[in-house]
């Protein structure tokens, strides 16, 4: 009781400053949250995809018969290393409202085996493929339409008409299901046999990518040459990446986010460092004399040692906390900043756990780093010369 | 403002100045926060910098885009050769030495690098026969021209390092391996694209139709009217932009850096702000009888106001110059896929400006204070 006493009444010896302080540490870890979090977010999506699933896309996809065939399928599945082959067709488009825009993934009856990562139970892909026009939505998807079980989704898409000239399909949700890594704002599933049925006949028979499986990561690379190889010369050349790699690539398409995220969230410790060791090492030299007092009543060096360790982490750890706290806030707020794409990468859905982590790591440090020229100041302190005031 | 005025604020702002140095801890707070935040700012900002710089040497102001309406770039296939021809009877474009329109029909295809699983993807740029001399600004550095009809491609000098791509190098195209027969400088984005006959190309992918209609006019005043004859032709769906409208519109992704950098710099301004305040407060604190004595002998509270104001303003200025500093030194002329991150002296001026207008923000209160400080109170402490 006797050292929170003391804590407290040296935290509070200039009110206006610590609050001040405390305010700013609690803006530079608002920030450090926000950038390791992002930083954090963009390593778990790379990571969570696999290098033994393969996306086989078109080589060349300005093509004016835009569409990978689905008979490629066969041969992709006979290349040495390949488990399974699945096609893709995707429905990009709009609901109700032509700024809502809504995605379809429409997948064959291989998908459980291409892509079994998909959070769907065998009864989930029997019933899907059992009815044409049903779908599963995501949970996030769910929340942005308004979806819930029973309800009918209605899915326009200017580009890619039916044969009768209908723009909108019609979906039927059957159930929802949980959201994907790779696909953060949500999705809905839906039966590529009833879409591909519903295009014009010069369009039937075409997919926008498979979800190729592997026997393993280690040979993605040879078996991914090998399906491009296998149709460098045909009428449907093909571009073949594992999925870990191309999230790898987009997260770097222009700039390493990850190395400035880190940057930034050090700058801004860096700069509250200064900050908070500064006040620390004024507030131990302006208590000389009282620290002299409680030694010569019996505190032991290593007492006074902890008590200004201890004043030194209490800015840290309370700024981590209120900081990490406001980061949090501010990935779910509204505000017009984080609308734009900044916004969708900073409000990402979930906010990764280990910030907690890095936050209280680095309060832990930067408290020690603040405390280290206020105790090596105690360490030479002579009672004797300070109770004379000298 | 009265002579007297002035020299009271002269003295006491050389007063706080040398001071300073007596607080070497305390003035290192104000001066390394602010360089952080400029530094970020100037860092991030520098990115779309980069970005832009580039996309403006793609431009020439005479020059511009004619794209079908359906395509937000030139990556597409909607300008078959019927709406060409129309586009090449617009008025108001210059004329090459044969008399023909100097305006080029082209095609963009994206082809994924090959091979490896490296970032970005090439794009190659079919051209046709005025294609290099509405381009005058490329200059092939190394091997030669490709030649129409053959499978050839020249490779600019952003591809050639960014894809590690060479003179002799192949890359995979529909019907075979085509090989780099030359290199080439010049041209802003297009140094990340590589070249060859529009033709040719179109052949290989097997697609009928243009992506779009780049011209040089008259001048740029003839742009109006240039415009205005292919988007009042009934036959034609077509929009036509200024060179550098139109790469600001199709390149960018620099509104997202500096829509990053000014929310990054603004949050961590909260905390260098925060923290100025307080040591400023702290100055005064320890300021407290040399204020009182000058108060005593005469002097006005306004010229110690406004001395705690210089003394923010000159730690600030000279973290803003350290920021700017360790920005440049960081990040002007570092790499990135198809740019080079820019640091410009509008950057460094705008830190400094943030730099200042944060020094005068966080300065008042403190020179409140310091104004107000009760003289007879002060001189017992």
């Amino acid at each position: 009781l006797k050292y929170l006493l003391l804590l407290w009444a040296a935290v509070w010896r200039n009110p206006v400053e610590t609050l001040l302080t405390w305010l700013a540490a609690c803006a530079a870890f608002a920030l450090f949250s926000l950038m390791v979090g992002l930083y954090v977010h963009t390593r778990q999506v790379i990571l969570r995809q696999r290098m033994d699933r393969l996306y086989v896309v078109m080589r060349y996809p300005d093509q004016p018969y835009t569409g990978l065939p689905i008979s490629l399928a066969g041969q992709i599945a006979q290349v040495k290393g390949v488990t399974a082959v699945s096609a893709v067709h995707w429905l990009h488009g709009y609901h109700a409202d032509p700024k809502t825009r809504i995605s379809v993934m429409a997948v064959d009856r291989s998908m459980p085996l291409a892509y079994p990562e998909l959070p769907l139970g065998p009864a989930d892909w029997q019933r899907l493929f059992a009815r044409p026009d049903a779908a599963f939505a995501s949970r996030r998807a769910a929340q942005r339409f308004g979806l819930r079980p029973g309800t009918a989704v209605q899915v326009t898409t200017p580009q890619d008409t039916q044969a009768d000239g209908n723009p909108t399909r019609v979906f039927q949700v059957l159930g929802l299901i949980d959201d994907i890594p790779e696909m953060e704002q949500g999705f809905l599933l839906g039966n590529h046999a009833y879409v591909d049925g519903s295009e014009a006949p010069q369009r039937r028979g075409l997919g926008n990518m498979f979800r190729v499986a592997t026997v393993d990561g280690k040979h993605a690379a040879t078996v991914c040459r090998a399906i491009d190889e296998r149709f460098a010369s045909s009428g449907a050349p093909t571009y073949c990446v594992p999925a870990q790699a191309d999230a790898q690539a987009m997260a770097n398409s222009n700039v390493d986010i990850a190395a400035i995220t880190l940057a930034v969230a050090g700058a801004g410790l860096f700069m509250i460092f200064f900050l908070i060791a500064n006040g620390i090492a004024r507030s131990v030299s302006e208590r000389v004399p009282e620290l002299a007092v409680l030694q010569t009543v019996g505190f032991r060096p290593w007492q006074l040692q902890v008590l200004v360790m201890l004043e030194a982490a209490l800015p840290c750890l309370l700024g981590a906390a209120l900081g990490t706290s406001l980061g949090y806030a501010l990935t779910r707020s509204s505000i017009p900043v984080l609308t734009g794409n900044l916004g969708r990468l900073l409000t990402t859905p979930e906010f990764p756990p280990q910030v907690l982590l890095w936050s209280a790591g680095s309060a832990a440090l930067l408290a020690l780093g603040s405390s280290v020229a206020p105790l090596r100041r105690l360490a030479r302190l002579s009672v004797v010369d300070a109770l004379a005031g000298r | 403002m009265s002579m007297r005025f002035l020299a009271q604020l002269l003295v006491v702002s050389r007063l706080t100045v040398a001071g300073l140095r007596h607080r070497p801890g305390a003035s290192l707070v104000i001066t390394i926060g602010m360089a952080c935040v400029v530094a970020v700012l100037i860092s991030m900002l520098s990115v779309g910098a980069g970005m832009l710089r580039v996309l403006r040497a793609s431009a020439d102001p005479s020059r511009v885009v004619v794209l079908s309406t359906h395509a937000q770039d030139e990556h597409g296939t909607e300008l078959d050769r019927g709406a060409i021809a129309t586009i090449l009877d617009a008025p108001g474009m210059a004329r090459a030495a044969d008399g023909r329109p100097l305006a080029d029909a082209e095609v963009l295809v994206n082809v994924p690098p090959a091979p490896g699983f490296v970032q970005g993807s090439l794009n190659i740029r079919g051209i046709g026969p005025k294609g290099l001399a509405l381009r005058p600004e490329l200059q092939i550095v190394a091997g030669r021209v490709f030649v129409p009809g053959r499978h050839e491609l020249i490779v600019g000098t952003a591809a050639r390092h960014d894809f590690h791509m060479g003179v002799g190098d192949h890359v995979i195209m529909p019907d075979g391996e085509w090989p780099i027969v030359g290199a080439f400088s010049g041209g802003g984005v297009l140094q990340s694209q590589l070249m060859t006959d529009a033709d040719t190309l179109m052949a290989a992918i097997r697609q009928g139709g243009f992506g779009s209609v780049v011209a040089r006019l008259e001048s740029p005043a003839s742009f109006e009217a240039f415009r205005r004859w292919l988007t009042g032709n009934p036959v034609l769906e077509v929009t036509a932009l200024r060179q550098a409208d139109y790469y600001i519109r199709a390149g960018g992704e620099h509104p997202f850096y500096e829509t990053m950098g000014y929310f990054v710099a603004g949050l961590m301004s909260v905390g260098a702000l925060l923290g100025a305040v307080n040591i400023l407060y702290t100055a005064v604190r320890a300021r407290t009888r040399e204020i009182a004595i000058l108060r005593a002998v005469g002097y006005g509270p306004l010229p110690l106001a406004i001395s705690v104001t210089v003394e923010a303003l000159c730690l600030s200025l000279l973290g803003a110059l350290l920021g700017g500093g360790v920005a440049w030194l960081v990040c002007d002329g570092r790499e990135s896929i198809g740019f080079t991150w820019s640091v410009t002296p509008r950057l460094v001026a705008l830190g400094i400006a943030w730099a200042s207008v944060l020094a005068l923000l966080g300065s008042v209160l403190p020179a409140i204070r310091a104004a107000h400080l009760p003289v007879s109170a002060a001189l017992h402490e």
